[in-house]
């Protein structure tokens, strides 16, 4: 053993201790980095052997160094931070509609449905005031307004989830790129064996961020370089990587309108992606399954509305006498959609609040056989023509006459001419002189009540708390308008409710692991200052080592 | 186990965050005094809400219905017991007339007074609430009973064809003939008695020699031979100009397809959930007796031509018709007492209910005050202290002791 390898031995351990130094230092600066994992400078003895005493330590080796992470947490948090992205994504679907319906409060879509049904209660008690009327239509325009609101806020919403999975996919797109080129970064390091602990350090990190967005799994081959497969599909390998593409195709939405929406498919494959998990499958469900549902609803709801006041409104008889008039507009559907009449649009006195007569089915048989032949003069129709004392079939409801002679079907208008007001039929030529004539028809009996009857905009206020909705097997309705919105607004509590505590549970799951993660990977400070110390220690004792064995070499050189 | 700084953040970050947001949560609360502030809050209480919400406006508006309703029935329970009054002053003049004391001048001025009895009587059937007449069912528009005058003898009315005119012409001294509004070519009926006056060319007619008249079948008996004519409008045989029909009559109001409105119709309030109660009084049921079928207006008219002509057997049946009247009157009155009676009671419940379903209401939807108050304390307390804690345990480390 010479005094040289003394000198060896202590230059060795210099140079580990800077080593050391360094990696140290590196921890130290990047504690705070997101991502990044402790790493530890791992030495051990060098010795050769000598044949007098066997192994002699020739000083210390540095053998790598190695990255601290445990990539099994590492996994089980990619597993949860997918389920974490799910669910961020529905429970912001669900508060934006929770913020659209913006119920419990006094500016909900029931609260105008209240007082648009207040407002003919109103009307029902002064039916022929001006301004009673007046307040129907202004309340009815208003609720018109919420719906159309209420209904464009969904459909905005709706197209938002349609740009956010256009962003998402580009974002997916660029994480496999870097990935990708981190793939050819570390197997080129690698193979080497070298470490390539930042590469990977930035693979993982990357690796998390995409698990949020997609279902992904993970498999590493030896060289050190990943597969990555999203529901079944390659995208990321060690020689190859897949882009997303955005497809467009039209849907049809329940008010006949339609609107364009994004379809993500690979563009290698041109499979189309169906996502298994992560914040694009809650995207997709927010979007085709979830939004569409209140769109839905309030579409039913508004169209109910429409069909059911309309059938009494339609019954029921104006200001002025008339009858067979619309409150809503029947051909717009749909709660974006719906309208006032034109009728009603221009002058509140259309409104019905009256009723009329019932109607009546009557039929009467002519006998025109010999001296009964009635020629061109008016014949009155009696609403019971073997009843006695006849009574004369007025107000005869237009569309319910039919004329025949037991083979031919007569036509109004040029074979005879029916007074519906007064009830009496006349023939226009003498074709059918001497056939008998079958005539069926609708009288109505009473006719218009007057202005002062309340009784249509009695019923339509009754509708309020009437059963119109969710029939049941007999096809009668078994929940009012409110029943009907208020259990609406309760399922979407209780599907934010679940959303909301799924995704804290899931939050809570990934912080577990993280903390875990934490343990194994995370700088501490403490740890790295004592490590300095340690290794300051050993810099200044090893430097000591070369200025002994420096002076022990002096002192021979100089005997 | 391993401990190390970015634990400590985490956790730390973690707690904070949970804590900050739990106390976010119940200043909101205490702010708006609601403890639902979204449906997610509750979803079972939310639902439940927004029903009784929809409920409370029910109420309300029920209430609103009833007051309604009730200024309705009390405008025409005034009208009613003023038409009492009236009636017991006719039955007083009644039994004056019919007294063999008084003469033929003075039954004359107690027919003036009868006639103002009559207006007055129409006046009150015509009695109108929020511009609606009240005795009219259904036709508000439209008076129970409306005036049709036949006025004097100008070329306009002529034209108009607004006077009334009968004919003659054809038949026999002693013989009957009716009057016809110029109007519309209908009978006329319901005349009310003193009004009537008839002169052709500056001749006037005298009723009781020349002519005499059935008020209420509105005819003509012809006395004088000078009234054999044809009156019609529009017959060249007879310069109309020269011919003054003049009276007033009374008719009952039409519906648009002319049917006399008075006897139908009805007007309801929704007092309750699905109860709809009928407020009005038809004029047909405040001037006929159901028992007798004797009409308010007939006697009052029948009673003034019996005074003008001094019949002393038709002003004594007249007492008795009057008291028929008295009857229908008190008989509608007592109804719609009772109908008031119903709604006062379900004003009274509609109040308490009104009361319950507010507290209910509160109960689900308004944060208990103390309660939160206390919890926001405590949560800020645990804030505090882990606010405390952490502040204490991220500042030391090696570093500071080297």
């Amino acid at each position: 053993m010479s005094l040289l390898s003394v000198l060896n031995v202590g230059t060795r351990a210099i140079f580990a201790s800077q080593l050391a130094m360094d990696v140290a230092g590196q921890n130290i600066s990047n504690a705070d980095v997101e991502g990044y994992s402790r790493k530890r400078l791992n030495l051990q003895p060098d010795y050769r052997f000598d044949s007098a005493y066997g192994q002699i330590g020739m000083g210390v080796d540095v053998i790598n160094i190695e990255r601290l992470r445990n990539e099994f947490i590492d996994e089980q948090i990619r597993r949860q931070n997918q389920q974490v992205g799910y669910y961020e994504e529905l429970d912001y679907t669900l508060e934006s509609i929770e913020n659209i319906f913006t119920e419990p409060s006094d500016t909900g879509v029931i609260h105008f449905v209240d007082q648009f049904f207040d407002s003919w209660q109103n009307l029902s008690n002064n039916p022929s005031d001006i301004s009673a009327r007046t307040m129907v239509r202004t309340n009815a325009e208003i609720l018109i307004d919420v719906f159309h609101n209420v209904s464009g806020e969904l459909a905005n919403l709706r197209q938002t989830r349609n740009e956010e999975i256009q962003q998402q996919v580009n974002k997916i797109n660029e994480i496999c790129k870097e990935l990708h080129n981190l793939n050819l970064e570390i197997g080129t390091v690698e193979l080497n064996n070298q470490n390539a602990n930042d590469s990977r350090d930035r693979r993982d990190l990357l690796l998390k961020d995409l698990s949020k967005i997609i279902d992904i799994s993970v498999v590493e081959n030896e060289t050190g370089q990943i597969t990555i497969t999203t529901s079944g599909n390659i995208i990321v390998s060690p020689v190859y990587y897949q882009e997303l593409e955005t497809t467009t195709a039209t849907t049809k939405l329940s008010d006949g309108t339609s609107i364009m929406e994004i379809g993500v498919r690979f563009a290698d494959s041109k499979n189309i992606y169906k996502p298994q998990g992560g914040l694009i499958k809650g995207l997709f469900e927010s979007r085709d399954k979830i939004i569409p549902e209140y769109q839905k609803q309030l579409d039913t709801l508004a169209n109910s509305l429409v069909t059911k006041v309309n059938e009494l409104h339609s019954r029921g008889y104006n200001l002025k006498g008339f009858t067979g008039i619309n409150f809503f507009d029947p051909n717009l559907t749909g709660s974006s959609k719906i309208q006032l009449s034109a009728s009603i649009l221009s002058d509140v006195n259309n409104i019905a609040a009256a009723s009329g007569g019932e109607s009546h089915p009557a039929s009467q048989n002519l006998l025109s056989a010999g001296s009964h032949d009635f020629g061109s003069t008016p014949v009155q129709l009696y609403r019971d023509p073997l009843a006695l004392p006849l009574i004369e079939a007025r107000n005869i409801l237009t569309g319910t006459v039919i004329v025949s002679t037991g083979s031919a079907t007569l036509v109004e208008g040029s074979d005879y001419h029916i007074d519906y007001v007064n009830g009496t039929i006349q023939m226009l030529h003498s074709g059918y002189d001497g056939d008998d004539l079958q005539i069926d028809f609708n009288y109505r009996s009473g006719g218009f009540a007057g202005p002062g009857d309340n009784s249509t905009a009695l019923a339509i206020a009754n509708l309020r708390s009437e059963l119109t909705m969710n029939n049941d097997i007999h096809g009668n309705g078994t929940s009012s308008f409110a029943e009907y919105y208020s259990s609406m607004i309760g399922r979407l509590g209780l599907s934010r409710n679940e959303a909301d505590s799924n995704l804290r549970t899931r939050i809570f799951l990934v912080n577990q692991y993280e903390t875990h993660q934490d343990a194994i990977a995370g700088v501490s400070l403490d740890e790295e200052m004592a490590d300095l110390i340690k290794f300051q220690h050993t810099f200044q004792a090893a430097a000591r080592l070369v200025s002994i064995a420096d002076e022990m070499l002096d002192t021979l050189l100089n005997m | 186990m391993r401990i190390t700084m970015n634990q400590l953040n985490r956790s730390m970050q973690y707690v904070l965050n949970n804590r900050y947001s739990d106390l976010c949560n119940l200043q909101e609360q205490l702010a708006t005094g609601k403890r639902l502030m979204r449906p997610s809050d509750d979803p079972v209480d939310v639902a439940n809400a927004l029903k009784l919400e929809t409920k409370l406006r029910e109420y309300q508006q029920f209430k609103k219905n009833i007051n309604d309703g009730l200024a309705f029935m009390n405008v025409t329970g005034t009208a009613m017991e003023s038409m009492n009054t009236l009636l017991q002053r006719a039955r007083e003049l009644a039994i004056q007339a019919s007294s063999d004391t008084i003469g033929d001048t003075e039954r004359q001025y107690i027919n003036k007074e009868t006639e103002q009895l009559l207006r007055q009587m129409v006046a009150l059937i015509d009695t109108k609430y929020k511009g609606d007449y009240v005795f009219s069912g259904n036709q508000t528009k439209i008076p129970p009973l409306q005036y049709i005058s036949s006025v004097s003898n100008t070329v306009e009315d002529y034209t108009n064809y607004r006077m009334a005119y009968f004919d003659s012409s054809a038949v026999a001294l002693g013989s009957t003939v009716q009057i016809f509004n110029g109007f519309d070519d209908t009978p006329v009926k319901n005349i009310i008695p003193g009004t009537f006056e008839l002169q052709i060319a500056d001749t006037s007619f005298v009723e009781g020699v020349d002519y005499e008249v059935d008020y209420l079948a509105g005819t003509l008996t012809i006395l004088s031979p000078d009234l054999l004519l044809d009156v019609t409008p529009g017959t060249p045989a007879y310069d109309i100009s020269q011919v003054k029909l003049k009276f007033d009559s009374l008719s009952p109001g039409k519906d648009i397809y002319g049917s006399p409105i008075s006897s139908w119709g009805t007007i309801e309030r929704t007092i309750e959930s699905s109860i709809t109660m009928q407020i009005n009084i038809t004029a047909d049921e405040l001037t006929t007796d159901f028992n007798s079928g004797n009409n308010l207006i007939d006697t009052m008219i029948r009673f003034g031509q019996n005074l003008l002509r001094s019949d002393h057997a038709g002003i004594e049946s007249a007492i008795e018709e009057i008291d028929y009247a008295f009857n229908a009157i008190l008989a509608a009155q007592s109804k719609n007492g009772a109908r008031i009676n119903r709604f006062e009671t379900t004003l009274v419940r509609n109040e308490n209910q009104f009361t319950e379903t507010t507290a209910l209401q509160s109960e689900l939807v308004d944060a208990e005050m103390a309660e939160t108050i206390s919890k926001f304390l405590l949560t800020e307390n645990i804030y505090n202290a882990a606010l405390k804690a952490s502040s204490r345990l991220i500042q030391p480390s090696l570093v500071n002791y080297l």
